[in-house]
């Protein structure tokens, strides 16, 4: 076992604070007793270990990138699609805040009857069907306005008066959260939300 | 005395990489040194699949696969970080030569086989060359015995950070205050409201301990006996 002298000597030279002399005196004791080498080795092996920040900040990002790959499907399909960190998913279902005012508004109506589907919250997928169904028949045509979270109008499409259920194809939206506007002349706007492959936020 | 034939033959075998794939290695380069996360999970995904066939056909599984790529992708971020690092191979073609030292050299350290009964199949090592116009892209022997030190150097990372985890809480402050966060011994005595002395005399004791868990690391052991780290040590820091 070395002594504290020759440990500090040897965390000296890690650091190079040595002088030529004393570098000189240390480097042929390296060559010469091999169980001094061994552990000065060792403590320079043990400071970078330690000190590497880099590498730790590599493997944090390595660990993540293994879960999503393994456990959320994701960078799957990088040549044909796009690929999503937690961050994008977040960033893709993150709540717009005026509208999720809105969807506390229970008293709002659209033309002048409840609208029992969708639910808020309700889950599809790209290329589901989605439909609108009232309680009762609409007493004036509505503008149904889809968009997402960014605001981006993604669908549009008017359903008549008299209508009760109403079917629309979603396109193929990307992941995320999506709102729903249904706009009359006499009865205002009613605001509701869905998803798109929430299961990606779930996992998460 | 060397033929002309077989100079010929040696300048042939090497690769000059066209302009896209040496974009593709910079762009890989660039982005492991800067933790780029989206090009790294790219990369993950491009070879996890290849990785998968070449260990599930030399006899080993894909929970041993997980393991290699991420022992692959570790080894290349170290040596792509070293400041003369060149690629002129393909990045697949790279960790496949990877994969192939790091698997084995667990067959052999796993002494299920010995040195010589060890086949490693070349049929899917075909997997990794995906461009045929480029027959020689494969042509890494150049980087064998820096891909060889590092897989070592990297086993011996993991035999300390395991040992490391097991650590006193004493032990572990002051490697993290010292190593760190690079506080010298007075700063560290203020904050612990210790003595210098005391400060430097704890650093001690806990290098110690862990130099002497390492030693009695069996797996250190047989690191140390499969490869000349200290000499290498050694002779490094008379070159400096």
């Amino acid at each position: 076992m070395i002594t504290q002298q020759d440990f500090e000597q040897i965390q000296d030279a890690i650091a190079g604070k040595l002088s030529a002399d004393e570098q000189q005196a240390y480097n042929k004791r390296l060559s010469t007793d091999s169980n001094f080498a061994e552990d000065a080795f060792l403590q320079d092996k043990l400071k970078n270990i330690l000190s590497d920040k880099p590498f730790d900040e590599f493997r944090g990002t390595l660990m993540r990138i293994e879960t999503e790959y393994h456990y959320l499907g994701l960078w799957r399909t990088t040549e044909t699609s796009e690929t999503f960190s937690i961050e994008d998913i977040l960033a893709m279902f993150e709540p717009v805040a005026h509208y999720e005012q809105a969807l506390s508004h229970a008293d709002l109506r659209a033309a002048g009857t409840a609208l029992l589907q969708p639910q808020n919250g309700s889950n599809f997928l790209p290329n589901d069907t989605l439909t609108f169904a009232w309680a009762a028949a609409l007493t004036e045509p509505l503008v149904l306005s889809i968009e997402n979270n960014q605001e981006d109008v993604v669908l549009q499409d008017t359903i008549e008066t008299g209508t009760v259920s109403h079917n629309i194809t979603l396109p193929n939206l990307p992941a995320g959260r999506y709102y729903f506007k249904l706009t009359g002349n006499n009865s205002g706007m009613y605001i509701g939300m869905f998803f798109v492959n929430k299961n990606l936020l779930d996992e998460l | 005395m060397v033929t002309l034939q077989q100079t010929q033959a040696f300048m042939n075998s090497k690769h000059t990489l066209n302009s896209n794939e040496q974009e593709k290695n910079t762009r890989i380069i660039d982005g492991f040194k800067n933790n780029n996360t989206r090009i790294i999970g790219e990369c993950y995904a491009e070879m996890y699949p290849l990785i998968v066939r070449y260990i599930t056909n030399n006899s080993g599984d894909e929970t041993t696969a997980k393991e290699i790529i991420w022992e692959c992708f570790e080894v290349f971020f170290k040596n792509c970080t070293k400041p003369d690092f060149v690629l002129n191979a393909k990045f697949s073609s790279y960790i496949h030569s990877i994969a192939n030292n790091i698997w084995l050299k667990r067959l052999r350290d796993n002494k299920k086989y010995t040195y010589t009964d060890i086949t490693i199949t070349e049929s899917s090592r075909h997997d990794f060359d995906d461009d045929t116009d480029n027959p020689y892209a494969s042509d890494i022997d150049d980087y064998t015995d820096q891909i060889t030190e590092t897989i070592y150097e990297n086993d011996l990372s993991h035999v300390i950070r395991q040992l490391l985890l097991e650590l006193t809480e004493e032990c572990k402050t002051i490697f993290r205050l010292k190593h760190e966060e690079e506080q010298s011994h007075e700063e560290i005595a203020s904050l612990l409201q210790i003595s210098i002395d005391m400060s430097k005399s704890r650093l001690y004791r806990c290098s110690i301990k862990m130099a002497q868990a390492i030693k009695n690391s069996p797996y250190y052991r047989e690191l140390i006996d499969g490869f000349p780290f200290l000499t290498n040590y050694t002779n490094k820091k008379r070159k400096s």
